[in-house]
């Protein structure tokens, strides 16, 4: 009995990696596409659909899972096969799916989050490699391209008619960058609440990130920034949902820790 | 797909439901398999739709769903939207599984997430240990559900769209300005004339940018299908606002 517990839990974990894996992909799909002057959705849509709803259906059943994925993910970022911009598409899409679940979003919302995470940064897939890769701190200059990228991204994700899913795709796109108390009036802006979502994903992946110019955040550092900025920058309900991430991920940290230190002691 | 669904569980099909409601009380767990089009069980086709051409997968469907609710399922199906279809039960022990396409950089990516997984788990008891307050929780939803209808959304997208315009060079503004008036047409036709008017009176505040001008005209023009429904004065400070 014990033994097919484990298959199980095994046979899940693969589903989920290949999940994560599909999505990736997808959205390096979808820049390569943009960058050749071709149609980026056409027959993409279903894949990436598929994707994401696998993801919405264990982030409700084993979130644990997800997580463990983007564990995985980690621990040897530059030797994975895929492009930082992808990858953080990719998690951003998991913590955003995340913390809609804690935030008792449905199955059917979690779906249409996760889709519109996954894009909120396109415009990143099209930037040059000189913006995402270079070894030093980007100039004031190319920081304020970046920083343009978000009317770039609504941009490239306009159709002429747009669905609804469409919509919030613009939406979410040009919207997660803002603050969500203004500065001048510190009323609450009028950002969708998906925006809200993925602006905490985004910023708590980035962090969590290695970079070429910085090593990563540990969980409670990148945490901890982000809780700093909770009613000003970021949704107090929203950072409040990222502190059950940020707790396994703080124990994740801890048995990184214990593993490197057994490694360099047996050494 | 219509004969087999409004019809006709007689023969084979309504059989294969029976034998489905038996395995259903013994089995946590009774797979479907899909080929071409069909969805078979015991190698019986309950369902047959172009819907799903010609991929391949399973269905799952786990213990405690019931005849109704299968052939509800199937309902959802015959509209010819498989997707829809898996959240049309709202269930979540019925997952449809495809067959997947599978490409080389999605299995080296797996592959590669395996290896950095191996020997590595986290501790499934704190997902327990917090959980968002409801009254955070409440607010959040009801700030969500202000966005339910496709109108709210499309309002929202042009108020987007109208603060990108600001932002976007000349040569970039043509694609907005493409949109905008749809999303115009598309508020008036549902009902949200105030959203509308809105719109209206953010593009037109915009009216002395050189890149602005053919937008103002292309919602003079819109205006005329406002003006059936407001006296002109009203229209008249819609388009161009408070002095």
């Amino acid at each position: 009995m014990k033994k097919t517990n484990d298959t199980r839990v095994t046979r899940d974990r693969l589903q989920v990696f290949d999940a994560y894996a599909r999505a990736a992909v997808a959205f390096r799909h979808v820049g390569d596409d943009i960058r050749a002057g071709g149609d980026p959705w056409a027959d993409r849509g279903d894949d990436v659909a598929e994707a994401v709803r696998d993801l919405a259906d264990f982030a409700l059943a084993k979130p644990v899972l997800l997580l463990e994925a983007i564990a995985a993910v980690r621990y040897d970022e530059a030797a994975l096969p895929i492009d930082y911009a992808s990858r953080h598409a990719a998690n951003t899409c998991v913590y955003s799916i995340l913390i809609g679940a804690q935030l008792g979003l449905a199955r059917r919302e979690l779906a249409e989050l996760g889709e519109v995470a996954l894009f909120a940064d396109v415009a990143l897939a099209v930037l040059p490699e000189q913006y995402t890769q270079r070894a030093t701190a980007l100039p004031k200059a190319e920081r304020r391209r970046i920083r343009a990228s978000m009317l770039q991204a609504a941009q490239l994700l306009l159709a002429d008619d747009p669905t609804r899913q469409e919509a919030l795709q613009i939406v979410v796109a040009y919207e997660h960058h803002a603050p969500y108390r203004s500065k001048a009036s510190s009323a609450r802006s009028r950002r969708h609440p998906y925006a809200r979502i993925v602006a905490v994903a985004d910023v708590y992946d980035a962090l969590r990130s290695r970079r070429p110019w910085r090593s990563s955040f540990l969980a409670a550092e990148a945490f901890s920034s982000i809780w700093a900025a909770r009613d000003g920058k970021f949704d107090p309900a929203v950072v409040e949902a990222l502190r059950l991430l940020h707790e396994l991920e703080a124990t994740d940290d801890h048995m990184l820790l214990d593993t490197e230190v057994r490694e360099i002691v047996s050494f | 797909m219509q004969s087999l669904l409004a019809a006709r569980r007689t023969g084979e099909v309504a059989r294969a439901y029976r034998a489905l409601g038996e395995l259903l009380e013994d089995d946590a767990r009774v797979t479907f398999t899909i080929a071409a089009g069909h969805v078979a069980f015991g190698g019986t086709t309950l369902f047959e739709h172009p819907a799903f051409g010609a991929r391949s997968g399973t269905i799952t469907v786990d213990r405690g769903v019931t005849e109704v609710e299968l052939a509800h399922f199937a309902r959802a199906l015959a509209a010819n939207d498989a997707e829809a279809s898996a959240w049309a039960l709202g269930r979540a022990d019925i997952r449809l599984r495809w067959a997947r396409r599978r490409t080389p950089a999605v299995d080296a990516l797996r592959e590669s997430l395996v290896r950095g997984a191996v020997g590595r788990r986290l501790r499934p008891q704190n997902l327990e240990r917090l959980r968002v307050a409801p009254e955070l929780r409440g607010a959040f939803r009801d700030d969500l559900d202000t966005y339910y209808t496709d109108a709210s959304v499309i309002a929202h997208l042009s108020r987007v769209l109208v603060s990108a315009l600001r932002r976007s060079p000349a040569h970039q503004s043509g694609s907005l300005r493409r949109v905008l008036p749809k999303l115009h047409k598309r508020l008036v036709a549902h009902g949200r004339v105030a959203d509308a008017d809105v719109l209206v009176r953010r593009v037109a505040h915009h009216r002395d940018a050189a890149e602005s001008i053919v937008m103002v005209e292309q919602a003079t023009s819109l205006l005329a299908e406002l003006a059936q429904t407001r006296a002109p004065s009203d229209v008249t400070r819609v388009m161009w606002g408070p002095k």
